[in-house]
């Protein structure tokens, strides 16, 4: 897809969601709706710009490159155990959680030493111990281990 | 208020507790503002239990020195990983970072250090000597100038997108949409809460900062060469103080900085923001042939390092003289003043000269002692940019899980920070400007008070009110001057290639 295509379809997505929310604002009392209607209203004037200037720049062909490889999509699947991450800490505890996030984590994105992610587990966790739990008091979650 | 009077005091910081409560101050605001996901009005509110057994005048010396350093402390993160702890320093990271990807990152600090501790001493003197015309000053800004304020800080952002203004300014009024999501604290009626009892509370600026910035980082450190580290180096070298010489090429840069702190930092609520973006606009402005603004402007971090410490001292100034609050930090410092006994106000300056002058000669001797402990601390969080990438980047996201967790302990927070994140990693990725969102977040209720005041004190004639302000008139000169820098600036380089 070329890039001026792609801001043009931009354009047209915030257009229509500023007209959503200048719908969605009307029902609002008490002037409520002027922040949202002022942001909207600017919001599809601008995206107006952005649109004729894609449609000036259609001469240009750069293109969006879009890499299917592995290692363009690590970020991803460091995102899905993030997402998994969030839930384990209450079901089986902060500290493992984050050991696992850790070791997992950087298996996934291709770190093979087992010196480095062994040094990183063991220098983090007891910091972050130190750190949030008896200088913050901040009690993190302890669920079926720590 | 004796000015003679007021350097009568300066030996009172010179105690060993005092001096204590300002080393133990600059310690907690480094470390605390350098980690994504805590911040300086975290790290003074910790240190209001461990107050009470001091001196007022000490507990506040306490205080204002963890306040300091803490804005400073949010560069070094911004600097080496792209990740503000504080928004002050979201501008730093973009001539931060990029130095440090060109292995510059003990550059970077140095200058850092000098710009933040020379602001933030200048910014005291200001305090010390000039509270109180700076606080008249303060009472000119009404509801119409703290929402062009907000306008203001919004187009700073945009101009300085790099060539894409309407996306800076897209984002910036994304950013102002979100502020909005919540119970409107006017009418108790939700808005954009699709009855989800997460969002009744609204879009929190912790989890917007850490998700936009330290979460997203995270996941593009996991990009690529995960082996490889930030900066392409292997050793570091121990200067952190800069040579004299290299501080006076910048010289006007950080002139620039310092004074938009210096006067911006007296504007209550909106000051510290955008203080830093008007500096780095105004860099931008002045460009010449051969800056590489954006690629790594030595010039553009000397500026923006400047105005965010020299904004500390001034945005102190309305607190103590009117009462008034400059930001969330002041906020604290004040509740912590009446814990101590002490109402803000002229008759505090009357009453009680001794405890005022000293706290101030305390924020300044704050700012010195910064400068010792920045050479240890700065050097020890250079060391992350030799770590590798993929051990880096899940660590940057635990910690940004935790930080949220610690700071706000709600779940749902998480949850919306990690909804930042992917969209700050996507935004970068696109060159919309994820400052623009969290500045827009942060001046959104700024603005919205002052549209509704507006809209009621004009009797619904805002622009004929605002015509017949002069303050107000020259914010809006000022908004109509940063717009016109990007086009200008593209007229010039056309120009030019003719």
């Amino acid at each position: 897809m070329y890039v001026y295509v792609g801001n043009a379809i931009t354009a047209l997505g915030i257009i229509l969601v500023s007209i959503y929310i200048w719908i969605a604002s009307e029902e609002f009392p008490a002037d409520g709706d002027q922040l949202p209607k002022f942001t909207a209203g600017m919001a599809i004037l601008i995206s107006m710009f952005l649109l004729a200037d894609s449609f000036r720049n259609r001469n240009n062909k750069e293109k969006i490159s879009i890499d299917f490889s592995y290692a363009s999509k690590k970020q991803y699947v460091i995102l899905l155990l993030s997402i998994a991450f969030v839930p384990s800490i209450f079901a089986i505890g902060f500290y493992t959680s984050a050991f696992l996030l850790l070791v997992l984590g950087a298996l996934i994105v291709g770190i093979r030493s087992f010196k480095v992610i062994a040094l990183t587990v063991l220098i983090s966790l007891p910091l972050m111990y130190a750190f949030f739990e008896l200088f913050l008091n901040a009690q993190l979650p302890k669920g079926l281990l720590i | 208020m004796d000015i003679v009077e007021s350097f009568s005091y300066l030996g009172n910081i010179l105690t060993l507790t005092n001096l204590l409560a300002m080393t133990l101050g600059v310690c907690v605001g480094l470390i605390i503002g350098a980690i994504p996901g805590l911040s300086p009005p975290m790290a003074i509110a910790l240190l209001i239990p461990v107050s009470f057994k001091f001196e007022p005048a000490t507990a506040l010396i306490l205080m204002v020195s963890c306040f300091a350093a803490g804005i400073y402390g949010g560069s070094f993160s911004a600097i080496l990983l792209r990740t503000p702890g504080t928004s002050a320093s979201a501008a730093s990271a973009i001539e931060g970072y990029e130095l440090t990807r060109q292995g510059r990152a003990i550059e970077a600090i140095q200058i850092s250090t000098f710009a933040s501790v020379m602001g933030g001493i200048i910014s005291g003197f200001a305090l010390l000597l000039f509270s109180r015309p700076l606080a008249e000053v303060s009472l000119w800004f009404g509801p119409a100038e703290f929402f062009l304020i907000a306008l203001l800080g919004l187009t700073a952002i945009a101009s300085v997108s790099f060539g894409h203004l309407s996306k800076g300014l897209i984002s910036g009024l994304f950013g102002l949409f979100l502020s909005t999501v919540g119970v409107d604290h006017f009418s108790s009626f939700p808005r954009f809460t699709f009855d989800t009892i997460g969002l009744q509370a609204g879009v929190g600026i912790l989890p917007a900062i850490v998700g936009l910035f330290a979460f997203a980082q995270g996941l593009e450190l996991c990009e690529g060469d995960a082996r490889g580290n930030i900066s392409g180096l292997k050793s570091l070298s121990w200067r952190i103080w800069p040579k004299f010489s290299e501080m006076y090429k910048l010289r006007w840069s950080l002139i620039r900085g310092w004074a938009c702190g210096l006067v911006v930092g007296i504007i209550p609520a909106a000051g510290a923001s955008i203080a830093q973006w008007i500096a780095y606009a105004w860099e931008i402005r002045r460009a010449k042939p051969g800056d590489s603004f954006g690629k790594g402007e030595i010039k553009g971090l000397a500026a923006t390092e400047g105005s965010n410490n020299g904004v500390t001292g001034t945005s102190l100034i309305p607190m103590f003289v009117l009462g008034i609050p400059g930001g969330i930090s002041a906020a604290v410092i004040l509740g912590a003043l009446s814990i101590h006994g002490l109402q803000p106000g002229l008759r505090l300056f009357k009453n009680n000269p001794d405890v005022i002058y000293t706290i101030m000669w305390g924020f300044i001797g704050a700012n010195v002692i910064m400068a010792f402990l920045a050479i240890i601390m700065a050097r020890m969080f250079a060391y992350l940019t030799l770590v590798p990438r993929g051990v880096l980047g899940p660590l940057i996201i635990l910690f940004s899980v935790v930080g949220v967790f610690a700071g706000t302990n709600n779940v749902n927070d998480i949850w919306i920070m990690i909804w930042f994140g992917v969209l700050g990693y996507f935004m970068q990725k696109y060159n919309f400007s994820t400052a623009g969102v969290l500045l827009g977040l942060v001046l959104g209720p700024i603005a919205e008070d002052g549209l509704r005041n507006l809209q009621t004190i004009s009797d619904n004639a805002p622009l004929s009110f605002i015509m017949g302000r002069p303050v107000s008139l020259i914010i809006l000169a000022c908004i109509i001057t940063i717009l016109s820098f990007p086009l200008l600036r593209r007229r010039s380089e056309r120009n030019r290639s003719l």
